[in-house]
């Protein structure tokens, strides 16, 4: 499939929305797991339990009531917000260190020692790695469809 | 890694278009290559992702961000670049891994139509219940739920269950399509 602009010299000038649409959409999503406890979000606790266990001893709390996700999902969606807004360019190989080091420190928690601090690393490593990547993923995905829309 | 001609920001390098500012990528442009075949490869994956997170106790890998959903828009790119001697683009992995999901969640909601009927019953209900209170989930999460997992066949229900997963089937399914696609141009670039 031919996706190129139908209007290259137009591309220029278009300003890419993907990077403030995905900020704002993982913002959106950090403050849903810090409001469940705060606002009593049952709705939305019950969306986060499709993606983590939310075992209350595992996860932070406020007010006496756990978070929507469990401490590890919470350090990778905050990773992934502080990746979008700091990292520029995609790194694989930073991305590989961190699913080794979350695969590591998963293995660690089931064999030998569970850390709180070393979850909450691990999962920030793996957000940030991970969130220039998917921005990239994203943006062609885009620009892909935007750009087949307009040659139809 | 590219710079783009005209902001100069820094691009990946199969990347075809500026992320910043949308112009087109020609350094990084791949040649025109035949077209890709999304449907096999994303039904493969939906099936995959769906039949690990219906496997008693396998089914808890899913707690780690949605692990087999990831894994089966991964599968699904696996697939996709099998297809192709050079790397594939992230906006393949991308729309691939978002198929995947679609038809992981489509499988999944026609799956929950005879456990509806057949499976949920007072009898399980309650074991439910109680695995819950043991779990020390909240009071009104778990009234939310057990009226949620009433006996019995729901259209309703069964509608909330198709929007709920796709949603989360297509958006964890798309980051995995991504991430794989990544690791995988990576591989590539290294045997070439």
């Amino acid at each position: 499939m031919d996706y190129r602009p139908s209007h290259r010299n137009d591309a220029a000038k278009v300003k890419h929305p993907v990077q403030p649409a995905l900020v704002g959409c993982t913002i959106i999503w950090c403050l849903a797991i810090v409001a469940v406890p705060l606002l009593d979000l049952t709705p939305v606790y019950l969306f986060f339990s499709t993606i983590c266990h939310q075992i209350p001893s595992r996860s932070w709390h406020i007010y006496g009531e756990p978070l929507g996700l469990c401490i590890r999902c919470t350090a990778i969606s905050f990773g992934f917000l502080s990746g979008l807004l700091v990292l520029r360019a995609p790194n694989v190989r930073w991305l590989k260190i961190a699913i080794a080091i979350t695969a590591g420190e998963w293995l660690l928690s089931a064999a030998l020692v569970d850390l709180e601090t070393l979850r909450v690393v691990s999962g920030l490593l793996l957000g940030s790695a991970a969130a220039p990547i998917v921005r990239a993923g994203v943006g062609e995905m885009f620009m892909r469809v935007r750009t087949a829309h307009e040659s139809m | 890694m590219n710079q783009c001609k005209q902001c100069g920001a820094t691009l990946p390098e199969d990347s075809r278009y500026c992320l910043q500012c949308g112009t087109e990528n020609t350094a990084g442009a791949l040649q025109e290559q035949a077209e890709l075949d999304f449907l096999k490869p994303a039904a493969l994956g939906g099936l995959a992702m769906t039949v690990l997170s219906l496997i008693p106790y396998v089914t808890y890998g899913n707690v780690l961000c949605c692990l087999w959903v990831q894994l089966g828009g991964g599968l699904t790119v696996w697939l996709l670049d099998r297809q192709r001697p050079g790397s594939i683009k992230y906006s393949d992995g991308a729309l691939a891994g978002v198929l995947s999901g679609l038809i992981g969640a489509i499988i999944t909601t026609i799956l929950f139509i005879p456990m509806q009927i057949f499976l949920m019953t007072p009898e399980s209900a309650a074991a439910l219940k109680a695995q819950f209170e043991q779990q020390q989930m909240p009071p009104a999460a778990m009234d939310m739920v057990m009226r949620f997992m009433a006996p019995g066949f729901d259209m309703s229900r069964t509608l909330i269950v198709l929007v709920l997963y796709m949603v989360i089937d297509g958006l964890f399914a798309m980051i995995g399509g991504i991430l794989t696609t990544a690791i995988l141009a990576g591989r590539k670039r290294q045997t070439d």
